[in-house]
C-alpha cells in the first residue's frame, strides 16, 4: 500500500468530475446513460483513497501540494490538496458510502429512464466537489466546493422537478444554505485581510496579532455559520426535512456522505484555530446540544419514514458538533487530550454508515411499497422483508446507541467529554445530550415497529417484495460495518484522530472501562427505555390516540407543526420579503421613473414652446449643446 | 491593427447594407462578425501585460488647430471589453437566424464599430463622438425591431442618455482647458488635470460621473433600462447588457478616476453609497417581477452596483475586481438575455406566471436559463465568483464589516433567481408551456459558447485578471496617486 505517491490524491476527486462531464456530454450512448460510468469512476476514487488515506493517517506532517490559481490585487489564491488524518478519514467515509449508493442507484433508479444520464452527472459532479472539499488546502478552494455541493444538492433534491413540492424543497435548501455561506464568506474576507491567508497550513501555523485578538474569535464564529447550514443545525436545520423530496438515493447520499457532513468537517478543520477563541467552542458545543434535543422530539411524532430519518440526522450532527465543542474547549484549557473531538469524528464515521444503511433500507421499503413513506401505510412488513427489515433494525440499534453497535460507542464518548467539560455551558449540553438518548431510541423504534410489525396497514393492491441483488449487497456490507465501526474505531482509529496526545487504551480496558462507567450504564438503560416505550406503543397496539392525549394535545400538534419555524420563515421570505419588493417595485415605477417622465414631459413642453422661435428636434439637442459650452466657458472663466 | 479592427466592421456594414440577396447577406454579416473577433482574439495573446501605459498605439493629427488627433491604444482594461464587443456580435449573428434584414445587420456592426471605437479611443474628443454614435443604431434597432412600446422605449433610452452625456461633454471641454493642455489627448490632459484645484475636480468630475452613471445605469438614474431591455430585441438587449452598460463604468476608470483624484476622492463615498443601494435596490425589485427579462434588466443594475462599489474604493484589489466583474457580466447577462429571447421565440411569453413546467417540454432551454442563473448568482466555478469575491474583499479592506450590507445580495440573488426558475421552469406542466418548442440549434449554440466560456474563465480567471490587475497598476493607480497597494 505503500506505493501511492501523495500526488495521486488530486485523481481522488477528478475522477468523478471528469465523469460528471462525460456523463453530461455523451452519456445518452452510455451503458445504464451513464450508471456504470459514475460506479466506475467512484470505485477507482475509492481504490485510491483507501491506501492514500491508510498512509495520510500515519503522516507526522500533513502533505500539501498546490500551485496559484489567480490575484486579487496583491493578494496571491490558490488551489491544492492538503492531506492529514482528519482528510484521510473523510476521504474513506465520501467514498466508500457513495460507491454504495451509486451501486444500489442502477437497480433503484432503473426506470427512470433518459433522466438517469442528469442523474448520474449530477451524482458524479456531487461525489467529486464533496472529495475536493475534503482535500482543498485552504479555505477558498473549500468554499468553492462548498458552493458546488450546494449546488448539487439543489439540483438532486429537485430532480423530479415538474413536483412542486420538489422544486420548493429545492430551493429552500438552496436558499437556507447559502444564509450560511453569506457568513462564511464575510469569514474568508476577515481572514484573508486581517490574516494575509486563507491556507490551512499557513493559518495554523499563525501567531495571532495581539491588537485584535477577537477577530479570530469572530471569523471562526463566522465559519462555524456557515457549518450551521450545510449541516443543519438549528435554526438553519428547516431545509433538511423538505430535502426528502429529493430520490432517496439522493438523501441517503445528502445525509450520511457528503452535504450534512461537510459544516462538520469545517469545524474540525478550524479546530487549530478554534481552540484559540474558548468562546466559540462552547457556542458549538450548547448549539449542538440543543439541536440534537430540538429535532429529536420532532422526530417522535412524523409519520413520514424518511422524514423521521431526517430529523433524526440532524439531531445526530447536533451529537457530532457538541462533542467538538467539548473536545476543543478540553484542548483550548488544559493540556490533555481533548476526547470529544474525536468521539465527535469517530460518531460522523458511524453516522455514515448506519445512515446510509437506513436510507437504502427506507429506499428497499418505498421499492416494496410503491414509493409510499407513509408509516400509517405500512406495518407487518417483517415476514415479507426479511432482509430488509434486518438491516433496518441494525441501523435503529446502531441510531439508538444501544451497546454494542456503532452509535454506542461514540456518542457515549461524545457525552462523557461533555460532562467532563468542566464549564456550566459543557453541562447543560450535556444534559440536553443525555436526555436525547431517550427520544433518539424511541423514535427510531417507533420507526421500526410502525414499518414491520404490529399488524398491516397496505393500501389497496400493495404487494411487498424484497429488493433485487443490487439494492441488498450494499444493505448487507453497510449492515456490517454499522454493527462494527463503533468498536473498531474507538479502540483503533481513534489513535490518529486526535487534538493533542491520544489517551489511548487497548481494547480490553477500553471495554472494561467503558462498561463500569455508571453514566454509560444509566444512558444504555434510557436508550432500552425508549425501545420498551416504541415497542409498548406500536407493537403490542397502544394506538396513536393514547400517545397523543399522553403527550397533552397542544404539544403534540406543536410537534406536528415543527414549532411553527417553518412557517414563520416561509412569511418572512415570501410575505415580508417579496412584499417589501412588490411595494418598492411600485415605488421605482411611480416615483423615481415618474419623476424622469415628468421632467422629460415639462422639457417637451418647453422644446414646444421653442419650436415657435426654432424649428425641429435636431434644434432642442443643439440648444442643449449651447447651454453646455456656456456652462464650460463659465468654468473656465472662474478657474482658469 | 486597431485600425483595422474598426474599419473591418465599418466597411461590413455599408457592404452588407448593399447586399441584395439574403442568404450571401447572412454569410457576408457573419464573415465581418467574425473578422473582429479574430482580430480581437489574436490581440488577446499579442498583448504583453506586463507593459505599462498603452499597446498598439496609433496617432494621426486630425484637427491641430484645437488638439484632436486620431488615437487609439489597448491595455488589460479595455482589451476584455474590446473582445467582449466583437465576440458579441459574433454570437448575435449566429443566434439571429430568424427573419432579420439587412439593415438589422448593418446596424450592428455600425453599433460594433462604434463602442470598439469608445473602448480605444485615446483621445477624448474621438471617445465622445465614438460614445455619441452608438446611441443611433442602438436606438434604431431598438425602434425598428422592438417589441409592442419600443417608440417610447427608444426614445427614452435615446434622450435620457443623451442628456447625460452632453454635461458630460461639458466635463470634456473643461478638462481641455482646465487641465492646461488645450489638447484632448487622454495622456496629455493626465499629465497636467490631477494638479488642478481640488474644487474644479470635484465639479468636472460631477459632471463626467453624471454622464457615466446613467449609462451603467445606476439607482436612481436606471429607469431608461427596464424599458430599453424589454422592449429590445434580443440581440440588442444582449449587446446593450453586455456591452453599453460597461461604458459608463469604464469611462470612470479610464477618463474620470486617474485625470481628476481629487474629485475622484470626493466622490468615494457618494458612489459607494450609490452602488451598495443599487445592488440591493436592484435585487429587490427583481424579486417582485413578472416578466423574465424584465427581472434580467434589474439584476443588471443590482450586478453593475457592484461594479461601482468595486470602483468606489479606489484600490487596486476593487478596481481590478470591478473590470473582472464587468467581463463577466458581459459574459453572463447576454447569455440570459439570449434564454429568455429563444423562450419568448418558443413559448410565445416571458411572462412568469405562465410558463410553469416549462423544463418538461424545453429541457434545452431549462438547462441554459439554470446555468446563467446560477452564473448571476455568483456561483463559484463560474466567471462572477472571482469578480464578486474580489470587489467584496476590497470592500471589507475599505469598509470592514459594513461589508455585510452588499454582501447580503447573494442570499438576495439566489432569492430572485431561483424563485423565477421554480415558478417558470419547474412546477407542474402549464398550458403555455405544454405548447412550446425547444430552443433551436442556432439558438443553443451560441448560448452553449457563452456557458463553455463563463466556465473557463470562473475556473480559469488568472489570466485576464493578471492583465487587468497590471493595467491598473500601471495606467490607473498611479492617476490616483496610489502604489501597489491591494
Amino acid at each position: 500500500m505503500s506505493s501511492v505517491p501523495f500526488e495521486l490524491a488530486w485523481l481522488i476527486p477528478l475522477l468523478p468530475l471528469g465523469a460528471a462531464l462525460l456523463i453530461a456530454l455523451f452519456g445518452r450512448w452510455l451503458a445504464e446513460r451513464g450508471g456504470w460510468l459514475a460506479v466506475a469512476a467512484g470505485g477507482l476514487s475509492l481504490s485510491l483513497a483507501v491506501p492514500i488515506a491508510w498512509n495520510g493517517l500515519q503522516l507526522r506532517e500533513p502533505f500539501t501540494s498546490s500551485f496559484g490559481w489567480f490575484a486579487i490585487g496583491q493578494l496571491q489564491l490558490r488551489l491544492g490538496i492538503y492531506l492529514d488524518q482528519l482528510t484521510a478519514l473523510l476521504l474513506i467515509v465520501v467514498s466508500l458510502v457513495s460507491f454504495l449508493v451509486l451501486i444500489y442507484s442502477i437497480a433503484y433508479m432503473h426506470r427512470e429512464g433518459p433522466r438517469l444520464r442528469r442523474y448520474y452527472a449530477e451524482m458524479s459532479l456531487f461525489l467529486g466537489s464533496m472529495l475536493g472539499l475534503v482535500l482543498a488546502d485552504n479555505y477558498l478552494m473549500l468554499y468553492l466546493f462548498w458552493e458546488l455541493v450546494g449546488l448539487c444538492s439543489y439540483l438532486l433534491i429537485g430532480f423530479w422537478y415538474e413536483r412542486p413540492a420538489a422544486a420548493a424543497a429545492a430551493i429552500k435548501a438552496f436558499l437556507v444554505t447559502r444564509l450560511g455561506d453569506l457568513f462564511f464568506l464575510v469569514g474568508l474576507l476577515l481572514f484573508l485581510i486581517d490574516f494575509k491567508t486563507l491556507s490551512f497550513a499557513e493559518l495554523f501555523s499563525l501567531q495571532v496579532s495581539p491588537q485584535r485578538p477577537w477577530l479570530l474569535g469572530l471569523g471562526t464564529l463566522f465559519f462555524f455559520a456557515g457549518a450551521m447550514g450545510k449541516s443543519a443545525q438549528f435554526p438553519l436545520h428547516l431545509w433538511l426535512p423538505d430535502a426528502m423530496e429529493g430520490p432517496t438515493t439522493v438523501s441517503a447520499l445528502i445525509h450520511a456522505a457528503t452535504m450534512v457532513n461537510a459544516g462538520v468537517y469545517l469545524v474540525a478543520r478550524t479546530m487549530p484555530l478554534l481552540i484559540r477563541a474558548p468562546v466559540d467552542l462552547l457556542v458549538i458545543a450548547l448549539l449542538g446540544g440543543f439541536t440534537a434535543l430540538f429535532a429529536a422530539t420532532l422526530a417522535t411524532v412524523n409519520t413520514d419514514m424518511k422524514r423521521v430519518l431526517a430529523y433524526s440526522t440532524i439531531s445526530q450532527l447536533g451529537y457530532m458538533f457538541l462533542g467538538l465543542g467539548a473536545g476543543g474547549f478540553a484542548q483550548a484549557l488544559t493540556t490533555q487530550e481533548g476526547a470529544g473531538y474525536a468521539a465527535g469524528l469517530l460518531h460522523l464515521l458511524n453516522h455514515a454508515f448506519f445512515k446510509a444503511l437506513l436510507f437504502l433500507g427506507a429506499g428497499a421499503v418505498m421499492h416494496a411499497m410503491s414509493d409510499s413513506t407513509d408509516l400509517r401505510r405500512m406495518g407487518a412488513l417483517w415476514p415479507k422483508l426479511k432482509l430488509t427489515g434486518t438491516a433496518m433494525l441494525i441501523g435503529a440499534l446502531a441510531n439508538a446507541g444501544i451497546p454494542p453497535m456503532s452509535g454506542f460507542w461514540s456518542k457515549d464518548e461524545i457525552l462523557a467529554a461533555a460532562f467532563s467539560g468542566g464549564h456550566p455551558a459543557l453541562l447543560t449540553a450535556w444534559l440536553l445530550g443525555f436526555a436525547t438518548v431517550f427520544l433518539t431510541s424511541f423514535y427510531m423504534f417507533r420507526l421500526w415497529f410502525l414499518a414491520f410489525a404490529g399488524r398491516p396497514r397496505w393500501p389497496e393492491g400493495a404487494r411487498p417484495h424484497e429488493a433485487p441483488p443490487l439494492m441488498a449487497w450494499p444493505l448487507v456490507i453497510l449492515s456490517l460495518f454499522a454493527l462494527s465501526s463503533g468498536f473498531l474505531s474507538s479502540a483503533g482509529l481513534r489513535r490518529y484522530i486526535s487534538l493533542g496526545e491520544p489517551h489511548l487504551m487497548p481494547a480490553r480496558e477500553l471495554l472494561a472501562q467503558t462498561f463500569a462507567n455508571p453514566w454509560t450504564i444509566l444512558s444504555s438503560g434510557l436508550a432500552l427505555a425508549g425501545l420498551a416505550i416504541a415497542y409498548l406503543l406500536y407493537h403490542r397496539g397502544l394506538d396513536l390516540a393514547r400517545y397523543r392525549t399522553a403527550l397533552g394535545g397542544s404539544v403534540y400538534r406543536l410537534l406536528l407543526e415543527r414549532y411553527y419555524l417553518d412557517r414563520a420563515a416561509i412569511t418572512l421570505a415570501r410575505r415580508v420579503t417579496v412584499g417589501f419588493a412588490r411595494l418598492l417595485d411600485r415605488f421605482d415605477q411611480a416615483v423615481v421613473d415618474g419623476l424622469i417622465n415628468g421632467i422629460g414631459r415639462a422639457s417637451v413642453g418647453l422644446g414646444q414652446r421653442l419650436r415657435r422661435t426654432v424649428t425641429g428636434s435636431i434644434n432642442d439637442y443643439a440648444s442643449w449643446i449651447l447651454a453646455g459650452v456656456a456652462l464650460f466657458l463659465l468654468i473656465y472663466v472662474i478657474w482658469r | 491593427m486597431l485600425s483595422w479592427l474598426l474599419l473591418v466592421p465599418l466597411v461590413g456594414s455599408l457592404i452588407v447594407w448593399a447586399v441584395r440577396d439574403e442568404r450571401t447577406m447572412r454569410l457576408v454579416a457573419l464573415a465581418f462578425a467574425f473578422g473582429p473577433f479574430a482580430l480581437a482574439t489574436a490581440l488577446a495573446f499579442l498583448l504583453d501585460p506586463g507593459r505599462a501605459g498603452y499597446q498598439f498605439l496609433e496617432q494621426q493629427t486630425w484637427i491641430p488647430a484645437i488638439g484632436i488627433s486620431y488615437k487609439v491604444g489597448l491595455d488589460g482594461i479595455s482589451l476584455p471589453m474590446v473582445w467582449l464587443t466583437t465576440l458579441l456580435t459574433f454570437l448575435v449573428f449566429l443566434y439571429s437566424r430568424d427573419s432579420r434584414t439587412r439593415s438589422y445587420f448593418a446596424l450592428f456592426l455600425l453599433l460594433e464599430f462604434a463602442l470598439l471605437g469608445v473602448f480605444v479611443a485615446l483621445d477624448l474628443f474621438l471617445f465622445y463622438v465614438f460614445w455619441e454614435l452608438v446611441l443611433v443604431p442602438m436606438y434604431l434597432l431598438i425602434h425598428g425591431w422592438g417589441g409592442p412600446r419600443r417608440a417610447y422605449a427608444a426614445i427614452k433610452f435615446f434622450v435620457y442618455t443623451f442628456s447625460a452625456s452632453v454635461i458630460m461633454l461639458v466635463g470634456i471641454m473643461a478638462l481641455y482647458f482646465g487641465a492646461g493642455a488645450h489638447s484632448f489627448d487622454l495622456e496629455r490632459i493626465a499629465a497636467g488635470a490631477p494638479q488642478t484645484s481640488q474644487l474644479f475636480q470635484v465639479l468636472v468630475f460631477a459632471a463626467l460621473f453624471l454622464g457615466f452613471v446613467v449609462k451603467m445605469p445606476q439607482v436612481p438614474f436606471h429607469t431608461w433600462l427596464p424599458d430599453a431591455h424589454v422592449e429590445a430585441p434580443t440581440g440588442g438587449s444582449a449587446l446593450l447588457a453586455g456591452v453599453l452598460l460597461k461604458m459608463g463604468s469604464y469611462g470612470l476608470i479610464r477618463v474620470a478616476l486617474p485625470l481628476l483624484p481629487e474629485g475622484a476622492r470626493f466622490f468615494g463615498p457618494i458612489m459607494l453609497v450609490m452602488g451598495i443601494l443599487s445592488i440591493l435596490y436592484g435585487a429587490l425589485v427583481c424579486l417582485a417581477q413578472q416578466d423574465l427579462k424584465r427581472l434580467v434588466a434589474y439584476s443588471s443594475i443590482s450586478h453593475m452596483g457592484v461594479v461601482l462599489l468595486g470602483i468606489a474604493l479606489l484600490s487596486q484589489a476593487g478596481l481590478a475586481s470591478a473590470i473582472f466583474m464587468m467581463f463577466a457580466h458581459g459574459l453572463i447577462s447576454p447569455l440570459l438575455f439570449m434564454a429568455t429571447g429563444a423562450i419568448q421565440h418558443g413559448a410565445g411569453t416571458r411572462e412568469i406566471a405562465q410558463l410553469g413546467g416549462l423544463a418538461l417540454r424545453a429541457p434545452q432551454a431549462g438547462f441554459i436559463l439554470t446555468a446563467g442563473a446560477l452564473a448571476s448568482l455568483g456561483l463559484p466555478g463560474m466567471a462572477q465568483f472571482p469578480a464578486e469575491f474580489g470587489v467584496f474583499l476590497a470592500a471589507y479592506l475599505g469598509v470592514g464589516l459594513w461589508v455585510l450590507v452588499p454582501i447580503l445580495t447573494i442570499v438576495l440573488t439566489a432569492g430572485y433567481y431561483l424563485w423565477a426558475l421554480e415558478r417558470s421552469i419547474f412546477g407542474k406542466l402549464s398550458p403555455i408551456a405544454e405548447q412550446a418548442q425547444d430552443v433551436r440549434a442556432y439558438e443553443f449554440w451560441p448560448m452553449i459558447a457563452l456557458v463553455a466560456l463563463i466556465i473557463l474563465f470562473g475556473l480559469w480567471p488568472g489570466p485576464w485578471l493578471g492583465a487587468i490587475n497590471a493595467a491598473v497598476l500601471n495606467n490607473v493607480l498611479p492617476g490616483l496617486g496610489l502604489g501597489g497597494t491591494p
